[in-house]
C-alpha cells in the first residue's frame, strides 16, 4: 500500500499541514497526525480516511489507480480551437497613464491603426476558425477611437452561435457610433477604475474636466445597461495604496461587486516610472489580504451584495473547480498561440497581450507570427516547450502546483530569462502567497469566512465546513 | 516577537533527505532559516517554536513524500503525455 504521489506543506497561522495529492485532492492533518506519519504509525481510522478519499491505494488496486490519473488528466487545461482573439484595431489612446502597459501613442498620430490590408486579413482568419463561439476582447490604444474597425469584426462574426466582445475603454468619450455597439447586447465594457475621484485623476486623467467626463459615462453606462455589462478594475501602486474602504466604495457607487486588485503591471511605461513593481513584497500581500478581509466583514454584514476580489475566486475556482476556470494567466499546460492570440494594430500575432507588451517596449519579441502568415511558427514552438510546471524542479516540490499555472513571458518580463529558480519569481511568491492564504481561508473557523466563500463559489448554502482535517 | 530557534535530532533515515527539505522550506517560507547538519536541524525565525517545528516536519515530510512518489508520479505523467 501506497500514497498516491502527493506533498504537503504547514499551513501559515493554523496548527495544520495541508496535504494535496497530484489531482488536487486535499485534506490537512494535525501535528500529531504528521507526527505520527514520520514515524510510520498511521492509526487504522486515518488508514482508512486515507483509503476513502483516493490518497492511499492497496498496490493491485488497479481501478483506484486509473481514477487517480484521470483525476490528475483533468487538472491539465485543454487548450481547444482557437475561439478567443484580443484584438489591439488601433495604438491610439486619448489618456496617458504613468503606469500604461502597452507605450500607448498620442490619439493624432498616423500609421497606427489597422490598414485596410490588415482589417481584410483579420477578417479572413475570422472566416477560417473552427469554433461555435467566439470571444472577442478589443484591446488598445483606445479601441473606440475606431468604432468602424469594431463594427467591421462584429459584423464579421454572425455565423458563430455564442458570440461575446468585451471593449476595453477609458470611457473619455461615448458618442451615438460607439453608443450603438455598447447597445448590442453581447457586447460588455471593461474598464479602469482606479478608487474615488483624487486616486483616479492622479494616475490616469490629470485633468478635472477628463475626471469628470469619466465618472459621468460611468455613471451613463451603468444607468443605462446595469452593472453586469460593466466591468472595472483598479490598478494600485504599492507604495501608496489607497484605502481599502475607498476603493470598495468607489466600487458600490456604480454598483461593481467584483474588484480585480492588480499592482502595477510591469509592463510598457511602468519599467521605467514605477521600477519597484517589478517586485511586490510583503507590503503589497499585506494590504492583499487586508482588502479579502474587509470585504469578507462587509458581504456578513450587508448579505444584499456580495464583493469579491477576482483572482481569488479565479484560484478558488482552480482548486474545487478543475477545467472549468479559463484564465489565461493561471492555468496548466499554459500553451501559447493556440486557444487565443493577440493581433495588434500592424497585424503581428503575439501569444499574450503581455507578449505584445514586452515588444513594444524593446524587451524581447516574442511574436509568433502574422494574421497575413499565419502564426505556426518556431517561436511559438519553442515557447511551448516550457509552457508546463509539470516538471520544473521547484514545482515537483510544491503542494500547489495542481493548482497552479506557468507565465514564462512574465518572466522574460521581469527577469529576461526563464531558466531562474521558481521560488526566486514574483510569479511563484505571488501564488504561494495566494494559496497559502486561500488555504488559510478554507480552514478558518469563521462563519463570516466561509459564508463568503460559499457565495465566491457560487454554493447555493454556507458549507459547515469546506476542508478535511485529521485530527 | 523575537528569534526562535528549534533544534531537532535527524534519525538516519532523514538524513540524506534533509539538506534537500531544509533549502525547500527556507526558500518557501519567509524570515524562516533552516539548517540540516549531518545529525540535527536547526530551524530559526521569528515565529514560535511550533509553528518553526511544524514547517521542519511537513517540508521533511513532503520531501519524503516526493521522493518516494517520484517513479509513480513519471510513470502516470508519461502514460498521460502518450
Amino acid at each position: 500500500m501506497t500514497f498516491v504521489p502527493m506533498r504537503a506543506r504547514a499551513l501559515g497561522t493554523q496548527p495544520k499541514t495541508l496535504f494535496v495529492n497530484d489531482s488536487g485532492r486535499f485534506f490537512a492533518g494535525s501535528d500529531a497526525f504528521v507526527e505520527r506519519l514520520l514515524q510510520n504509525e498511521p492509526s487504522d481510522a486515518e488508514f482508512a480516511f486515507l483509503r476513502s478519499e483516493g490518497h492511499w491505494l492497496d498496490d493491485d488496486d488497479a481501478l483506484g489507480r486509473a481514477a487517480h490519473s484521470r483525476s490528475v488528466a483533468r487538472r491539465f487545461t485543454i487548450a481547444g480551437p482557437l475561439d478567443y482573439l484580443i484584438l489591439v484595431p488601433t495604438l491610439r489612446c486619448n489618456l496617458s497613464c504613468s503606469y500604461c502597459q502597452v507605450s500607448r501613442v498620442n490619439a493624432e498620430q498616423q500609421g497606427f491603426d489597422w490598414s485596410e490590408e490588415t482589417l481584410a486579413a483579420v477578417l479572413h482568419c475570422l472566416d477560417q476558425l473552427p469554433a461555435e463561439r467566439i470571444k472577442i476582447e478589443f484591446q488598445g490604444g483606445e479601441a473606440t477611437l475606431r468604432p468602424d474597425l469594431i463594427r467591421a469584426v462584429m459584423e464579421r462574426t454572425s455565423r458563430f452561435r455564442e458570440r461575446q466582445f468585451v471593449i476595453c475603454t477609458n470611457l473619455q468619450s461615448i458618442d451615438d457610433e460607439v453608443l450603438a455597439i455598447f447597445d448590442c447586447p453581447e457586447v460588455f465594457i471593461s474598464t479602469s477604475l482606479d478608487g474615488d475621484s483624487a486616486t483616479h485623476h492622479r494616475n490616469r486623467t490629470h485633468h478635472s474636466e477628463k475626471t469628470d467626463q469619466f465618472f459621468y459615462n460611468l455613471r451613463f453606462i451603468v444607468d443605462r445597461y446595469g452593472p453586469r455589462k460593466v466591468s472595472a478594475l483598479p490598478t494600485i501602486d504599492s507604495s501608496a495604496p489607497p484605502a481599502v474602504d475607498d476603493i470598495i466604495d468607489a466600487y458600490l457607487e456604480y454598483g461593481l461587486d467584483s474588484i480585480f486588485l492588480r499592482p502595477i503591471n510591469y509592463q510598457g511605461f511602468a519599467r521605467k516610472r514605477h521600477k519597484s513593481s517589478r517586485e511586490q513584497g510583503a507590503q503589497w500581500r499585506a494590504y492583499y489580504e487586508s482588502f479579502v478581509r474587509r470585504i469578507i466583514e462587509r458581504n456578513w454584514e450587508d448579505r444584499d451584495r456580495v464583493f469579491e476580489e477576482t483572482y481569488l475566486s479565479i484560484g478558488l475556482r482552480r482548486i474545487f473547480r478543475p477545467g472549468v476556470e479559463r484564465h489565461v494567466d493561471l492555468r496548466n499546460p499554459n500553451l501559447a498561440g493556440h486557444d487565443y492570440i493577440v493581433i495588434d494594430y500592424d497585424g503581428t500575432i503575439y501569444p499574450t497581450d503581455e507578449a505584445r507588451m514586452l515588444a513594444r517596449s524593446g524587451v524581447v519579441d516574442l511574436a509568433i507570427g502574422t494574421v497575413q502568415d499565419g502564426w505556426d511558427s518556431e517561436t511559438r514552438t519553442l515557447l511551448n516547450q516550457h509552457a508546463t510546471n509539470q516538471f520544473d524542479p521547484d514545482c515537483q516540490k510544491c503542494v500547489y502546483q495542481p493548482f497552479c499555472g506557468r507565465d514564462i513571458v512574465d518572466d522574460l518580463a521581469r527577469y529576461g530569462r526563464i531558466g531562474l529558480p521558481r521560488h526566486e519569481t514574483e510569479f511563484c511568491r505571488r501564488h504561494m502567497h495566494l494559496f497559502d492564504f486561500i488555504f488559510e481561508l478554507i480552514y478558518s473557523d469563521c462563519p463570516k469566512i466561509r459564508y463568503s466563500i460559499g457565495r465566491w463559489l457560487r454554493l447555493p448554502t454556507t458549507p459547515l465546513a469546506i476542508g478535511q482535517i485529521i485530527p | 516577537m523575537g528569534n526562535e530557534v528549534v533544534a531537532i535530532a535527524l534519525s538516519e533515515r532523514d538524513r540524506c533527505l534533509a539538506r534537500e527539505a531544509a533549502k525547500w522550506a527556507t526558500n518557501t517560507h519567509q524570515g524562516v532559516a533552516i539548517t540540516a547538519a549531518e545529525a540535527a536541524t536547526e530551524i530559526g525565525g521569528s515565529r514560535p517554536q511550533g509553528e518553526l517545528r511544524r514547517i521542519w516536519n511537513a517540508a521533511l515530510l513532503n520531501e519524503r513524500l516526493v521522493a518516494e512518489a517520484s517513479v509513480e508520479r513519471a510513470a502516470i505523467l508519461g502514460q498521460l503525455v502518450k
